[in-house]
């Protein structure tokens, strides 16, 4: 008795590599076409809305506070799509351009913080404008091909 | 002045219940995806909600009983069980995303931490059920409601294409991902539908006392209350089509709701878009915690109502503070409030049979209703909307995997 169960726990242990293995590809992920299209609309969307923010914030029409909460909201939402995409198994031409827009998620990451942490800075405002308004169509071009 | 008065409940349960957090959410991403093309799904819910409301409203004119009371007489123990645990968990939900709708709005409106506002949310919606009347409760929250206005005002500000919004006020299928949009038909409907609203509608009824000489207002109260809240959800969602769908924008967040006025309007757009929003869904958690409890207390026969002074309905005050607590709960553990809006809306469609079958039948029935009975065109409404609560209801839970909740 006291035999076999020490054989079953042997073999747990051996087993349980393998299982991490398993449980930590799958929450890596795999990522097809249609998942970084998604993505792609997603993180344009982000973008987008942090460039109408910041506009609406520069012309007065907003409160900063509510700028501060919704800039940062959507970084979150910006920095979750570029973790994912890092985390994710692609190769090829997908992994590239899962690669690129990592890359674009995390400077519109970076951008909304700054919104988010001055949105008295009128200056600012104006190029975070610009800048995420570029990401949003670079992200919506890496999503809709090659 | 009376009049006007007597249309409060009308306009409290069209505010609360058709323009609450779900009703923001659905519409914004409605009219950012596919611009006008779903006004029809508000249209249909709008008219069915206000068949359905006139209903309960003529029941309790005549039978001076909330609906959910006749219910559980004419079905039984078992089936009313049933409705009632049904109608609670989707009430549970419903308000979780209510309560944090609150706290969201006061957070986007502060800049403050979200947690404790949370906790100050519950805290003020627990005083105003305690100390507030019925009266004055329903009031405060319908009269400053009415600041979702500003989205009406907005919409036509922004010169929209009436002639496609028009076009969009027929039903059509789409060929652009036809599960989004079917999805998104699906939640609207849902939203405007939701069970909470006829309830509170009837239990209200009770409250401000209607008899069978209040069966006029009850109409006014069904037709320009309701048909108040169809204005506002449309507006909603042709906003969003002008402001959100060219720049790409697909809302995930309340706050987005707000920049369509700020665009259109300025800065005292987006404030009064803001405290219209938050006297919506305050008031929406309000109809919430009071229907989910009136059904409790009428269910098991407690003595219940705003009418009643705490120490003579004590059960129903413990199950509405129970209610609230636990709702509070769940969004003090990190759930994000729109996701479980969502959830609420769609699990509030797989159980819309179980609250509108009931009241066709009570409706129907004669030895409640005498001469007051449903009428050839009642009858003939009553049946289309079964149809179409049966077919919303069937397709609600499929529609929410397959689109992984109107992602794609």
């Amino acid at each position: 008795m006291g035999r076999g169960a020490g054989r079953d726990r042997s073999a747990a242990l051996a087993v349980l590599p393998l299982v991490l293995l398993l449980m930590g590809l799958a929450a890596c992920g795999g990522l097809d076409e249609d998942q970084l299209h998604t993505r792609a609309q997603t993180l344009s969307g982000d973008a987008a809305e942090g460039a109408l923010l910041a506009t609406q914030d520069g012309d007065g029409r907003v409160g900063s506070g509510f700028v501060q909460v919704h800039a940062r909201e959507l970084s979150e939402a910006t920095a979750d799509i570029s973790d994912a995409l890092r985390t994710a198994h692609a190769g090829g031409d997908l992994g590239r351009r899962a690669s690129r827009l990592a890359h674009v998620a995390a400077q519109a990451r970076a951008v909304l913080e700054a919104v988010a942490q001055n949105p008295d800075n009128h200056r600012l405002l104006q190029s975070a404008a610009r800048e995420l308004g570029a990401e949003a169509r670079s992200a919506e071009q890496i999503g809709g091909g090659p | 002045m009376n009049k006007l008065r007597a249309l409060a409940l009308g306009i409290l349960s069209a505010i609360g219940g058709f323009v609450d957090i779900g009703d923001l959410v659905f519409n914004s991403q409605a009219g950012a995806l596919y611009g006008y093309r779903l006004i029809w799904a508000v249209i249909v819910g709008l008219v069915g909600i206000m068949v359905y409301a006139e209903m309960c409203g003529r029941v309790v004119a005549v039978s001076g009983r909330p609906v959910s009371d006749l219910v559980r007489e004419r079905l039984g123990f078992g089936a009313g069980l049933v409705n009632l645990g049904a109608s609670q968990i989707v009430n549970l939900l419903t308000l979780a995303a209510e309560v944090g709708g609150v706290a969201i709005v006061l957070h986007l409106l502060s800049g403050l931490a979200l947690r404790p506002l949370v906790l100050l949310a519950a805290l003020a919606l627990g005083l105003s059920l305690w100390f507030l009347p019925f009266g004055i409760l329903e009031r405060v929250y319908s009269y400053l409601g009415l600041a979702l206005l500003v989205f009406a005002v907005a919409a036509v500000n922004l010169h929209p294409d009436w002639g496609a919004a028009g076009r969009g006020a027929v039903p059509s299928m789409s060929g652009d991902r036809p599960l989004v949009y079917a999805y998104f038909a699906v939640g609207i409907l849902g939203a405007t539908l939701s069970p909470y609203e006829v309830f509170f509608y009837s239990s209200g009824g009770v409250e401000e006392g209607w008899t069978s000489r209040s069966l006029g207002d009850n109409r006014i109260n069904a037709l320009l209350g309701f048909g108040l809240g169809g204005v506002l959800s449309i507006a909603i969602m042709i906003v969003a089509a002008e402001v959100l769908l060219p720049r790409g924008i697909q809302p995930e967040f309340l706050g987005t709701a707000a920049l369509g006025p700020a665009v259109a309007l300025g800065a005292a757009g987006f404030y009064v878009a803001l405290i219209g929003m938050l006297a919506a869904v305050g008031g929406a958690a309000i109809e919430v915690c009071l229907s989910g409890a009136y059904t409790v207390a009428q269910f098991f026969g407690w003595p219940w109502g705003k009418h009643e002074q705490a120490r003579d309905a004590p059960r129903f005050v413990i199950a509405w503070a129970i209610l609230l607590g636990l709702a509070t709960l769940i969004i003090l553990t990190g759930v994000n409030p729109v996701q479980v809006t969502e959830y609420a809306v769609i699990f509030s469609a797989v159980a819309l049979p179980l609250t509108y079958l009931p009241i066709f039948i009570v409706a129907n029935d004669r030895r409640y209703m005498g001469q007051h009975a449903n009428g050839r065109l009642a009858n003939a409404l009553g049946w289309v909307y079964l149809a179409v609560i049966l077919v919303v209801a069937i397709a609600a839970v499929p529609l929410l995997m397959l689109t992984s909740g109107g992602q794609g």
